[in-house]
């Protein structure tokens, strides 16, 4: 239910949702979108071609409302960048990140960890800022340290994977993929999975 | 609010795609009005066209929504430049009246 009670707390103080989603990618999204909706986030279906998603998403950022992607899978084709995750490389996709630095949008991970079995355990929500969507400092070294510059795209992604690496490390029970996620396991003698 | 020419915005506008899209190896004059913009046409991606579209918002006003209209004025050069020419010459009749 992607935690769907902190969509509707935020609905509930008049901040808009918008969440994408693959509805073309497997039926079940259709049940959660339902879900998601219900609980007054707008979903944007990245069925209808990336085009016409960005597009969507814009006018959301524009809006000044929040957008949500599941950021750890998606698509492997177009602009994706191999980040290492647990050791072994992983083609991540740069999209949301680069519409983040392009916006300067404030980029938050947002992950949710079910606190303990029984049946009236609670979930633990945990929000980390990657960037506050402002200009940063070159650095130091630079010869105009002095200036401001937007983030790479590919810096936030990085940000994103030390961020997640460190959340499935401490509950490894709960982060699931069932999408072929490592590259180039084969010939390694060993299963990263 | 003097109305720029047809002609005038294609130029502007191919040369706002090699900027935006960091084309080197293509120079403005080279673009066909009726080439495609997207994938096997220039070889354009989708956050090329939204940095087009946020281009076109910052400088002219023209808000790309993703409807059949919006879509078809990121096909290619003609209909971005008909769509463009259309809206300022909407705001300049909003500004005379």
């Amino acid at each position: 239910m992607l935690c769907g009670q902190v969509f509707s707390i935020h609905a509930g103080k008049g901040l808009k949702v918008n969440v994408v989603i693959d509805l073309g990618a497997n039926p079940g999204f259709a049940t959660q979108a339902g879900n998601l909706a219900n609980m007054g986030a707008r979903i944007i279906d990245a069925s209808s071609g990336t085009l016409g998603l960005l597009l969507d998403v814009k006018r959301a950022l524009d809006e000044r409302e929040i957008v949500c992607f599941l950021a750890d899978r998606g698509p492997k084709e177009g602009r994706v960048v191999a980040v290492p995750f647990f050791g072994r490389d992983v083609d991540w996709h740069l999209g949301p990140f680069e519409i983040a630095a392009r916006f300067g949008k404030p980029l938050v991970s947002f992950t949710c960890v079910k606190k303990g079995w029984s049946p009236g355990a609670v979930h633990e929500v945990t929000l980390e800022e990657l960037w506050d969507g402002s200009d940063q400092p070159e650095a130091a070294n630079s010869a105009n340290s002095a200036s401001h510059v937007r983030p790479n795209p590919e810096t936030l992604l990085r940000r994103y994977v030390m961020t997640l690496e460190k959340q499935v490390a401490a509950a490894p029970t709960h982060w699931f993929n069932f999408f072929p996620f490592w590259t180039n396991l084969e010939g390694n003698g060993r299963n990263a999975q | 609010m003097t109305l720029v020419t047809l002609q005038a915005l294609k130029a502007d506008l191919k040369k706002l795609v090699v900027d935006v899209a960091n084309l080197t190896h293509v120079s403005p004059d080279d673009i066909k009005d009726d080439e495609p913009l997207f994938r096997d046409g220039l070889g354009l991606d989708s956050i090329d066209l939204l940095e087009i579209a946020v281009h076109l918002e910052k400088r002219y006003g023209l808000k790309v929504q993703n409807d059949d209209g919006g879509r078809r004025a990121l096909s290619n050069l003609e209909n971005l430049a008909q769509a463009l020419h259309a809206h300022l010459s909407m705001a300049g009749r909003q500004a005379s009246a």
